[in-house]
């Protein structure tokens, strides 16, 4: 990962709304790069081509939900390391749980600020440059 | 609502034959239920399922059931109106705001490039000017932390979205257990179409429709062939 303003940022979320909340927030955050996807089907597709540095995922999703997609993250051997932050609005703790133990980096719940935004990106980040 | 009293005393027959079961059962000895015994509390339970199905017949239920199972095409139908409107006006929203944006950044520069040529006047009204110049990128910087805030409050569209499908969701599935229990109780009702009532409002799916207008110049072209 090399300057955090060239960090590739890839925002799984089946609403067109989400996607582009998500990506007007990580310009403003100071991050230009960003991709889209509407389901985790999509979005496995496009990490497996390469060339991301950081993912954001809703958790309910057609075709193959944020669960899903983290399991063939972690499964895939060349994205196993990939930072995977879920943002949903899933508030259930069994739900936060099961996120955690899936290998997930961080998790938010919608609705959120900015600044959590902004907290959770830089501690993920800041551990996945320590490792 | 009360029975009515042919139902009523099939109702009370129907306690009766279950009580006489039930003390069979514990008058004798063995308490381990005979498969004559088995045979005859299903045979019991038929009897009252079809006794139920008889009643919502006559009770005018299968009606009922029936108006309520054609109303759920239309709920569904309204509540996709919604997430589909919502989801138009949050994008509307983020389209200004993104504008807004692009504007308050071109402010924010030019007050700068001015003071930067300002800075070898020392004239007072320089200094005024300067002033005036801080104040407008001061205000651009709020003004944008504000623009920040209603793109995050566009997030009802996603989090009421996913209320609403799985509204959509529930109702599918008690369509079709409506549908299931109207079938049960009276398989010929389904044939007879019974009229939906008509809501008033916006219409919510114009595809396929040739009684509804869609846009502005459909009314205009309309009021045009009237002579208007």
């Amino acid at each position: 990962m090399g300057n955090s303003a060239d960090i590739k940022f890839l925002i799984v979320d089946d609403f067109s709304t989400m996607r582009r909340i998500m990506r007007n927030l990580l310009k403003e955050i100071g991050y230009n790069n960003a991709d889209e996807a509407e389901d985790g089907y999509v979005a496995f597709n496009k990490l497996v081509g390469g060339g991301f540095d950081f993912v954001i995922s809703d958790i309910n999703m057609p075709n193959m939900n944020g669960f899903e997609l983290l399991a063939q993250i972690r499964a895939e051997p060349s994205l196993k390391l990939l930072p995977v932050l879920m943002v949903t609005a899933e508030a259930k703790k069994e739900d936060i749980v099961l996120a955690a133990q899936s290998g997930a980096s961080g998790y938010i719940v919608k609705p959120f600020t900015k600044a959590t935004l902004e907290d959770k990106l830089a501690r993920i980040l800041l551990k996945a440059k320590a490792a | 609502m009360s029975l009515p009293p042919v139902l009523g005393a099939r109702f009370e027959s129907s306690v009766q034959q279950a009580q006489s079961l039930k003390l069979k059962k514990y008058g004798i000895k063995d308490m381990s239920i005979t498969a004559t015994e088995t045979g005859e509390v299903f045979h019991r339970l038929g009897q009252i399922t079809r006794q139920l199905h008889d009643a919502l017949q006559q009770l005018g239920y299968d009606r009922k059931i029936e108006h309520a199972l054609n109303e759920m095409p239309d709920a569904r139908s309204r509540l996709d109106y919604i997430a589909r409107l919502t989801g138009e006006a949050a994008h509307k929203v983020l389209n200004s705001v993104d504008t807004a944006h692009h504007l308050q950044d071109e402010i924010s520069q030019s007050a700068a490039q001015l003071q930067a040529k300002l800075v070898a006047s020392s004239s007072p009204e320089a200094a005024e000017m300067n002033q005036f110049l801080d104040l407008m990128k001061k205000n651009s910087r709020l003004q944008k932390e504000n623009l920040s805030d209603i793109v995050l409050a566009q997030d009802f569209h996603d989090l009421t979205g996913q209320v609403i499908c799985r509204v959509v969701d529930m109702a599918s599935t008690l369509e079709k257990q409506l549908l299931q229990l109207l079938l049960e109780t009276n398989p010929q009702a389904h044939g007879e179409k019974v009229l939906p009532v008509k809501l008033a409002g916006p219409v919510v799916a114009s595809n396929g429709r040739s009684d509804v207008v869609t846009n502005q110049a459909q009314v205009d072209d309309l009021l045009e062939s009237f002579g208007f």
